[in-house]
């Protein structure tokens, strides 16, 4: 330990940030992507069982309903981290419409909950891509 | 194929690791052996050297997140390629 204590002193060691909510500048609309695939899927598995479930079948349910539910709210969680965190004043000469596509993607965000709905599944998918799309432009001109 | 040093050393920064590693914690990892979920990891995403707990492993992905849930609410996916190594010793 001492050892490496004096390599130290001699070679400093870079440091390796545990990233807590203090803006650091690090942000990634995958995590909002991957929690809205997640909702399609599950919306896709509940459309698909039987009239007359079995045990298995309503389990299934369940679980996928759980599941759906939280993803949708991870998948808000992480967009209103990228829209009041990430996006600034000078993003809306950018994107005009950009609190606008978040507020609509959030509303979303609580149908999904609310419902089991493809259409409103694959809106939120395609809400949040277009977020993505918008962050990718934004890191881009930095 | 870059030859990567099997052991590297860090200086911890920020409390979202607590009750493990604090502020000012020098750590050793190693950089030879693919870390599995449970690990502590460091790793290089956007320029910075961050530190953080494997969760998950999925398509050639990892998700982490920090251990101070009260300070680190949220967690992110990133590529094994970022991977420095795992730590492996607090001194």
């Amino acid at each position: 330990m001492i050892l490496f204590r004096f390599i130290d002193k001699v070679s400093p060691p870079k440091y390796a940030y545990a990233h807590c909510d203090v803006p650091c500048g690090i942000y990634d609309p995958r995590s909002a992507q991957i929690a809205a695939e997640t909702v399609v899927k599950m919306v896709e598995k509940m459309e698909t069982l039987p009239d007359k479930p079995s045990i298995a079948d309503r389990n299934l349910f369940i679980r996928a309903t759980l599941t759906k539910e939280e993803h949708a709210r991870k998948c808000k969680e992480e967009l209103l981290i990228l829209w009041t965190d990430f996006f600034k004043i000078e993003h809306l000469e950018m994107f005009p419409k950009l609190h606008e596509t978040f507020w609509k993607a959030a509303k979303l965000c609580s149908k999904n909950k609310q419902e089991v709905n493809m259409e409103a599944a694959q809106s939120l998918k395609k809400a949040v891509d277009e977020i993505a799309q918008m962050f990718a432009k934004a890191k881009a001109a930095k | 194929m870059i030859f990567k040093f099997p052991i590297s050393r860090f200086i911890i920064r920020d409390r979202s690791m607590e009750p493990y590693f604090h502020e000012g914690d020098h750590v050793l990892t190693f950089n030879w052996k693919k870390p599995t979920v449970g690990d502590v990891i460091v790793f290089r995403h956007d320029g910075l050297y961050l530190v953080k707990r494997i969760k998950k492993v999925s398509a050639g992905k990892y998700y982490v997140e920090g251990d101070n849930r009260a300070l680190s609410s949220k967690g992110m996916w990133m590529n094994k390629g970022e991977v420095t190594g795992k730590v492996i010793l607090k001194y």
